[in-house]
């Protein structure tokens, strides 16, 4: 009896240490449904929403390359190149062309970086890094240094899209996570990425073509990354090569903070929900608490070293517990 | 058999130096489409603009042969210049000014340091932690002014000295050859090789691990804060933005120049000659016309080349 | 071996005149081994006999140089793990294949699902759970690889081998971490196996299972089959002599000075869960051997002396006087020097010279007005490859070049260039040649025999036994005995160390 319930203490005990950081933010978001009235509002709520998914997307495609054991710096140039060529693109065709056209390069970038990791074994943040800044450069290129715009119909109606307050956004969102739930879940492709991430050198041992799924992840971050531009183009009808440079703290913050461990080969896209959610309430709540721009980017950095290094001292809590 | 041997030693060559001759030849090509290009006003003009990138590389070539990369320093290079403006325009005198610049640089790389160094952090977690750095540093630089510029009080002495003419020149050139004695003939720069190739052997023997990695940061950061000191003496203003992209140009100037991007060893002189010539490459595509933003394609494209052939080359070796 | 009337075509599996050779070793040498269908086959023989590389060519990981292979009559071309899995052959390693983040189900059938592309767990645990419950136990297979114990593991690892179909099932010292109420709750499960028709190949050196458990065994050592008996025909002393093969003293150069005082006290050495109650001494001009299982402890004790990962409580008394190990650097000045177990990943900077892995212990000795002399670093490098005899082209050679015999001979030389006075040799002779191994037993004598201390940690007993003066035997982090003159023999320590 006794034995039984000191167990569960622990467990409690490892619950909340594992999850500190979410706790934290809670308790925020507590604090703040009481100061600010307006943050609970259905408008507030629904402006969260719409906000977080955004980003979300990226960061749900993140999650899967951090399972996989990577990170992928390069996510905040793919977004911005996206939303300069989907915007080009609306002004000379309709939106779904330039849609898959969009996509598509994206599949270029990510099968660039893939390759680099996977073939050339290139550490991912080197190779990423470096393609950050040329996807950066070309995204300059073809928008001629200036902001673009579209006048695009389609695109227009497609963005005024609203129920209730809710745009096409959060729907695109719920798609990614269900299929990325079910693909990392049920397929053999997705267990593939799991055991990758897990042990390299177990996962070739047992046949899985590693090399290959090293590759798949990062073209899933970069197609994610691009998805997130368009969406952002459903809502401003332009492009910049400027967007999206807070974008890569922010995927690989919600990621971390709803539990999936840098080291790879455990957790889970779903988790990532409520790390998003977080982010986007706590960035939410600054802006309403009128906290100004340069403050709140650096509490953007504050919360990823905060995370990194907790996920970094629990790793090394597990292997020394052994 | 003798041929043979000279014709994979030719190869080798070519595999370590590749990029250098792909850029000299551009160089060339330059001088050719416009002569002015080689006078000597815009070759020293060039030595000038690379005098404070190339101090920041400096310090990143320590962190590079330790295995680790600063993403900090842009923002290092950003802040230090705001708060060296600021305190000057209080009527700070000009030595403690300067003095603040170097020690805010070494207070942020002193903090990189003990972070990743407190975690036993390798690449992967250096990577994120400088990268949240930067952001963070970067913030920071905006506080004061809101991220407007801010004009500096300049007057005659030795704050103005320090950007005034070759001076610049003369600070990087200093800075090389104390950084090169330091790596190539000390105590310190041999343990630097020694964790940069295998922490885990260097401990084994007796090695104080943590406090030299916390070192290889905080040298990163107060040369990144000299940079920055250098670069607003030399403009007379500050930007809070200075400093975007220097983290950039200062891994291109190592791993072009030659250094192994993974660590272990290394040479200041090769990151001497890296950023001189990614500083007349950067002056040729000027001259060309290409914009500062087109030119990071160019970067970019540079330095997963570089270390996509020293990953080759090492594999020819082995 | 098998009764005389079964006909060679009746040999399960057949490995017929294989040949390994690494660059400058054979491996394997001629080797043939037969084994009967349902039955349980010791393959027995020292460290290094060329055990694991037979095993490694069986499961395709490694392709023999020549030499063939036979399952129930038909040759097999094995270019892999999966063509051996495939024709039904697993192999269970010390280090499991398993991934920790993962669920039991999913290891059991990690990289298959069955041939689908999409993965039905409610099949996949089902058939999971019936693996796990036929072998008699019924735990979840959804809990975390990671959080099991080893000896849950290897069930998972069993499972894995039965969910593949598996004819021939090979088992790398299985017993080796697991605590004697684990052994006995293994060995049913292989005799469930074998009564189930499946073939055990059981690679140990603990002579007392190979009795309790195997029908026949075979014998290698440095690289060749010395015997092929059933285990019912043959002595314990038959089968050591086939191990061992020559006489000790030729192996192991003579101790001949006495120890001294006691240079080192450790009283009550405690860590965390791996280290209890530590005491013992360490007298001058001794070599002390520590003998034990892995997982016994060894490793942790040696780390904890040197301070690579310090001790929580206990004391450290060297030369009479308390002393606070915190660190390497601690460890370094009070002249206590590790030569690590894997020289590779925490001895050696493998990209860099032989005389710059020998000064790293001590640069100050070679520093003159801050600049680390090349000269008189040369000096020293020459005089240490010299003595100990390390087989270099140049002293600037990178390290990566030296076989692994010269490789260990830097690694102990970087603590005599240091003059420690105590050395700590965890796995001296691990994976080096005969050779070498002779020049570092001779080199532990001449240490000795200067008023040096030696702690040698060992996994090959004959060397603990030829060379110690004294033996402590560990088990489950404490020391389970200390043994001395007729005492110290095989038996006895293998008694403390099973527990």
């Amino acid at each position: 009896m006794n034995k039984i319930k000191s167990i569960k203490k622990e467990d409690l005990q490892s619950f909340l240490i594992e999850n500190f950081v979410a706790i934290l933010l809670i308790i925020f978001v507590i604090f703040m449904i009481f100061y600010r009235r307006s943050f609970s509002s259905w408008f507030n709520i629904t402006n969260i929403i719409n906000d977080c998914s955004m980003y979300g997307i990226t960061a749900l495609a993140m999650t899967v390359s951090v399972i996989c054991g990577e990170v992928d710096l390069s996510v905040s140039s793919v977004y911005a190149w996206a939303t300069c060529l989907f915007c080009i693109l609306c002004d000379h065709m309709s939106v779904f062309p330039a849609f898959l056209i969009t996509m598509l390069t994206a599949l270029v970038w990510g099968t660039i970086n893939g390759l680099l990791v996977s073939r050339l074994r290139m550490p991912a943040f080197v190779a990423t890094l470096g393609s950050m800044y040329f996807i950066k450069g070309l995204a300059y290129f073809i928008t001629k240094e200036q902001p673009v715009n579209t006048s695009n119909e389609a695109l227009k109606a497609i963005g005024e899209i609203n129920i209730g307050g809710i745009t096409i956004v959060p729907l695109v969102f719920i798609i990614v996570l269900v299929f990325l739930y079910w693909f990392m879940k049920y397929t053999v492709a997705g267990r593939a990425i799991y055991s990758t991430g897990g042990n390299y050198e177990v996962a070739r041992l047992s046949g899985i073509n590693v090399k290959f799924y090293k590759m798949l992840v990062f073209i899933i971050v970069s197609t994610g990354a691009a998805l997130s531009g368009i969406m952002y183009c459903t809502r401003v009808y332009s492009g910049a090569a400027t967007y999206g440079s807070d974008l890569t703290i922010w995927a690989v913050a919600a990621t971390v903070i709803g539990g999936t461990s840098m080291s790879g080969g455990a957790g889970g896209v779903h988790r990532t929900v409520i790390g998003v959610l977080l982010m986007g309430i706590l960035f939410n709540a600054l802006t309403l608490l009128g906290v100004d721009g340069s403050m709140q980017r650096f509490i953007r950095g504050a919360v990823m070293i905060v995370v990194i290094l907790f996920d970094a001292v629990l790793r090394m809590q597990r292997s020394n517990k052994k | 058999m003798e041929k043979r041997d000279f014709k994979s030693k030719a190869k080798d060559f070519i595999f370590s130096n590749g990029i250098l001759f792909a850029i000299i030849l551009l160089i060339i090509i330059t001088g050719i489409i416009e002569p002015s290009f080689f006078a000597w006003s815009n070759l020293l003009n060039v030595l000038r603009q690379i005098s404070v990138n190339g101090i920041v590389a400096c310090g990143m070539t320590v962190c590079i042969m330790s295995g680790c990369y600063d993403l900090s320093v842009g923002s290092i290079v950003s802040m230090t210049g705001v708060f060296t403006i600021i305190s000057l325009n209080a009527g700070t005198p000009d030595i403690v000014c300067i003095l603040i610049g170097l020690g805010i640089g070494l207070a942020a790389g002193i903090v990189n340091g003990t972070l990743i160094a407190s975690i036993n952090g390798r690449s992967g977690e250096a990577f994120i932690i400088t990268y949240g750095m930067q952001v963070v540093l970067g913030a920071i630089a905006l506080f004061p002014s809101k991220g407007l510029f801010i004009s500096g009080d300049v007057h005659e002495g030795l704050f103005k000295t320090m950007g005034d003419g070759n001076m610049p020149i003369y600070i990087f050139l200093a800075v090389a050859i104390i950084l090169q004695l330091v790596i190539s003939k000390t105590q310190y720069g041999r343990h630097l090789c020694y964790i940069g190739n295998n922490m885990d052997a260097a401990k084994m023997s007796g090695l104080k691990v943590k406090p030299n990695r916390i070192s290889y940061y905080a040298i990163s950061g107060f040369l990144a804060g000299l940079g920055g000191v250098v670069l607003c003496s030399r403009v007379t203003s500050s930007n809070p933005t200075a400093g975007l992209g220097y983290e950039m140009n200062a891994i291109a100037a190592v791993v072009v120049g030659g250094n192994s991007a993974s660590g272990g060893s290394g040479s200041i002189i090769r990151t001497v000659i890296g950023a001189v010539v990614i500083g007349i490459m950067s002056n040729a595509l000027n001259i060309l016309g290409i914009s500062t933003n087109y030119q990071l394609t160019v970067k970019g494209f540079l330095i997963v080349l570089a270390v996509a052939l020293d990953i080759i080359s090492k594999k020819r070796k082995s | 071996m098998c009764d005389t009337e079964v006909k060679m075509e009746n040999y399960i599996l057949e490995m017929k005149n294989i040949t390994k050779t690494f660059p400058g070793v054979v491996a394997l040498d001629n080797v043939n081994l037969s084994v009967c269908p349902g039955t349980i086959h010791a393959l027995v023989g020292e460290n290094g006999a060329g055990k694991s590389t037979l095993m490694k060519i069986l499961n395709g990981v490694y392709s023999a140089t020549s030499g063939e292979i036979y399952l129930e009559g038909t040759k097999l071309e094995l270019k892999g793990v999966k063509d051996a899995q495939a024709a039904g052959i697993s192999i269970i390693y010390q280090e499991f294949n398993l991934i920790n983040t993962l669920t039991v189900a999913e290891n059991i059938f990690l990289g298959r699902y069955n041939g689908k592309k999409t993965v039905k767990w409610n099949v996949l645990r089902d058939e999971a759970k019936k693996l796990i419950e036929s072998l008699g136990f019924s735990f979840s297979v959804d809990t975390v690889v990671g959080r099991l114990s080893t000896a849950e593991k290897q069930l998972v690892e069993i499972a894995k081998a039965l969910s593949l179909h598996s004819k021939v099932i090979v088992m790398d010292e299985p017993t080796s971490s697991l605590t004697e109420k684990d052994v006995d709750m293994f060995f049913p499960i292989i005799e469930k196996l074998k009564a189930d028709g499946i073939t055990v190949i059981y690679i140990s050196h603990k002579l007392d299972e190979i009795y309790r458990l195997c029908d026949n065994v075979t014998v290698m050592r440095d690289g060749r089959i010395t015997g092929n008996s059933a285990v019912k025909d043959i002595t314990r002393d038959e089968i050591i002599e086939l191990m061992v093969g020559r006489s000790l003293d030729m192996e192991y150069p003579a101790r001949t000075n006495k120890p001294g005082e006691v240079v080192l006290h450790v009283e009550k050495l405690c860590r965390r869960n791996d280290l209890h109650d530590i005491t013992f001494d360490l007298r001058r001009g001794e070599i002390l051997g520590i003998a034990g299982l892995v997982g016994a402890g060894r490793t942790e004790l040696a780390e904890a002396l040197f301070g690579a990962d310090p001790a929580e409580s206990g004391d450290i008394i060297l030369n009479g006087k308390k002393v606070v190990i915190r660190s390497t650097l601690d460890g370094k000045k009070n002249s206590i020097g590790l030569v690590t177990e894997d020289r590779k990943e925490t001895g050696l900077v493998l990209p860099m010279n032989v005389t710059q892995n020998i000064t790293i212990t001590d640069l100050d000795k070679v520093t003159r007005n801050l600049v680390v002399r090349k000269s008189e670093e040369k000096v020293y490098a020459e005089k240490y490859v010299e003595a100990l005899k390390v087989k270099t082209p140049s002293i600037n050679q990178t390290m990566n070049n030296l076989s692994g015999g010269n490789q260990q001979k830097v690694a102990l030389a970087k603590w005599l260039y240091y003059d420690a006075d105590i050395l700590i040799m965890d796995e001296p002779t691990r994976g080096i040649d005969v050779g070498a191994k002779f020049d570092i037993y001779c080199l532990m004598n001449e240490l000795t025999a200067k008023g040096k201390a030696i702690i040698m940690i060992s996994s090959e007993l004959p060397e603990v036994l030829g060379m110690s003066d004294r033996v402590l035997v560990m088990h489950g982090g404490r020391i389970k005995g200390e043994l001395t003159g007729e005492a110290m023999n095989a038996e006895t320590v293998m008694k403390l160390a099973i527990d």
